[in-house]
């Protein structure tokens, strides 16, 4: 069954953009195979409101949280404790990195295959 | 291993970083999760006596901080940037890289990645400590295996007289630091040249000197004696064992007649510093006579729950010195199964005649307490941890802590080390059953 894969980034190429300085996530859908296309480009209110810190723990992350609600995992650059929590009560996994996304879905793919059980990490 | 332990008396594999961190410049850098230290340092460190390495005490040790992220994508390349910036930063002389369970369980190649440090301002090599294959005595073991495998050199010379000291565990064996410094004095006393690598005024520079002792000592029942052998095997360095760090006149006489006999040392001098401290022994043992006998109540046999070389140093003294009996004797270390029947020779090798006392091997320090709790001699002395406080309290028992975790005080440089640290044990252990109401005063 296929699942989801958002990604914050500014040329769709590389992962490098900040969770809270994220206006949109590529959506990615992957298959059994671990191929995978680029399917949405969601549009979200930027957490940290354009770089000025407010809303860290408040609502604007449960609002993206629960705009991401059907993705497994998603892929920034930097994240921070309260991002983490609030995608956790969704079941989703966040992950800091910093790789062309061509790298990381083959190993969010393996690790997912080696960790069948549903495992929220 | 038992299926689930309660009062663990020891660290996880892991706790192998002390063994590291007691070397003067060795900086041990973690690849685990950021709970892993705390955990060890539970056992070995603040709660065993208050104790903290020196210099890198257990808040500066560099960590990956193992998390998600790494899980998923491997965090190799994350531990090469701690250890980057740690050659920056440290002014250490030799670097361990070392993992925990989570690395191991996805498979990050740290061997690699020390390997990769080459011609490095600080030499970098790596151990594997995961907790889910053993506990600190394994990682103790693995990480003087790394030493002993990537890092030392052949010296080209032998010095017959200089002796290394492996056997004692630093930071595990409660009162290692003091032991180390009076036993330093002793060797010196009878003609040896000791080398120890670990604790005060000791460090990377000794451990480069190993391959050109004359001999290594290996002092405990079991522990070390795989290095002892690698040792051998690699620099043909021969050991001689002696199993237990000696307390009082009996068995630190024995000890230093065994290695006179062993190092074909000067045996006047020896003998006439064996009459000396023993004379010495029997004054201070004299003039707390008078108030032995003015205990109401003297105890005949003692309990003990904990480490295997605490065990025998204890039971030893105890019997063939103060001649009292062991009851029940729990080994917590997790023995291997090839080594218990060495350990259990070690404890029946004392100077009584009926000795129908039990040895159980068990990591459940829990079991203990229940087994005591339900069958005990009343007003006994039960020897152990800071966990069996409690347990002796409840069964009415006096209580002398010797093993980790030691309780939160001060450590200092306390020990029981040869004739000196008999006087202190007999002390210790006549003020416990004098001061404590549960047995004192009673009779
Ligand atoms: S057992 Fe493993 S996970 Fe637990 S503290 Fe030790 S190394 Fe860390």
């Amino acid at each position: 069954m296929s699942y989801y894969i958002a990604v914050a980034t500014s040329d769709g190429e590389i992962i490098d953009t900040h969770f809270g300085h994220a206006s949109s996530f590529l959506i990615l859908e992957v298959d059994d195979f671990g191929n995978y296309e680029e399917i949405e480009d969601r549009q979200v209110r930027p957490a940290c409101g354009g770089g000025e810190c407010h809303a860290c723990a408040g609502s604007l992350m449960n609002e993206i949280a629960e705009s991401l609600k059907d993705v497994d995992f998603v892929l920034c650059a930097r994240s921070g404790p309260h991002a983490e929590e609030a995608l956790r009560r969704y079941g989703i996994a966040l992950l800091d990195v910093m790789m062309p996304i061509s790298r990381a879905v083959p190993k969010i793919h393996k690790f997912r295959q080696r960790y069948r059980r549903n495992v929220v990490i | 291993m038992a299926e689930c332990i309660e009062q663990s008396r020891v660290a996880c594999a892991l706790g192998g970083i002390y063994t590291a961190l007691a070397i003067d410049g060795v900086l041990p850098v973690t690849h685990t999760g950021p709970g892993c230290l705390a955990q060890a340092s539970d056992i070995l460190g603040r709660v065993n006596g208050g104790q903290a390495p020196v210099p890198f005490e257990e808040s500066v040790v560099p960590c990956t901080d193992f998390c998600n992220t790494d899980v998923v994508f491997g965090g190799g390349e994350h531990l090469r940037t701690v250890i980057e910036k740690s050659i920056e930063y440290y002014d250490a002389k030799l670097i361990i890289a070392v993992d925990g369970c989570t690395a191991e369980i996805v498979g990050d190649d740290i061997e690699e990645v020390a390997e990769s440090f080459e011609g490095s301002r600080i030499p970098v090599i790596s151990a594997k400590l995961p907790g889910f294959v053993g506990n600190n005595l394994f990682g103790h073991s693995q990480i003087l295996k790394s030493i002993v495998n990537q890092y030392l050199e052949p010296t080209g010379e032998v010095n017959p007289l200089q002796v290394n000291v492996f056997g004692i565990v630093p930071f595990y064996d409660t009162f290692w630091q003091g032991t180390l410094e009076r036993l330093e004095e002793l060797l010196k006393a009878i003609g040896l040249e000791p080398n120890i690598i670990y604790g005060h005024g000791h460090g990377i520079e000794n451990v480069k000197k190993i391959p050109s002792a004359g001999f290594n000592l290996v002092l405990s029942p079991w522990i070390d004696l795989d290095i002892a052998k690698l040792l051998e095997q690699k620099f043909k360095t021969p050991f001689l064992q002696f199993d237990n760090v000696p307390i009082g006149p009996t068995e630190t006489t024995k000890f230093i007649r065994t290695l006179v006999e062993y190092a074909g040392l000067d045996q006047v001098k020896a003998e006439s510093y064996i009459k000396k401290s023993e004379d010495r022994y029997y004054y201070y043992i004299s003039r707390h006579q008078a108030f032995v006998y003015a205990c109401k109540y003297i105890p005949k046999d003692f309990y003990f729950i904990g480490s295997a070389a605490a065990a025998v140093s204890v039971t030893r003294f105890m019997v063939n010195d103060v001649g009292s009996v062991p009851l029940r004797i729990y080994i917590t270390d997790n023995v291997p199964k090839e080594r218990q029947e060495d350990v259990r020779k070690s404890l029946y090798d004392v100077e009584l005649e009926d000795k129908d006392y039990e040895v159980i091997f068990t990591e459940d320090g829990g079991l203990a307490a229940d087994d005591l709790k339900k069958e005990h001699e009343d007003r006994s002395v039960v020897f152990g941890s800071n966990w069996d406080l409690l347990t002796a309290r409840s069964i009415g028992s006096a209580f002398v802590p010797v093993c980790a975790p030691y309780g939160q005080t001060l450590i200092g440089s306390k020990n029981y080390f040869g004739y000196e640290g008999g006087v202190a044990l007999f002390s210790d252990y006549y003020a416990e059953i004098a001061t404590n109401p549960q047995v004192a005063f009673i009779g």
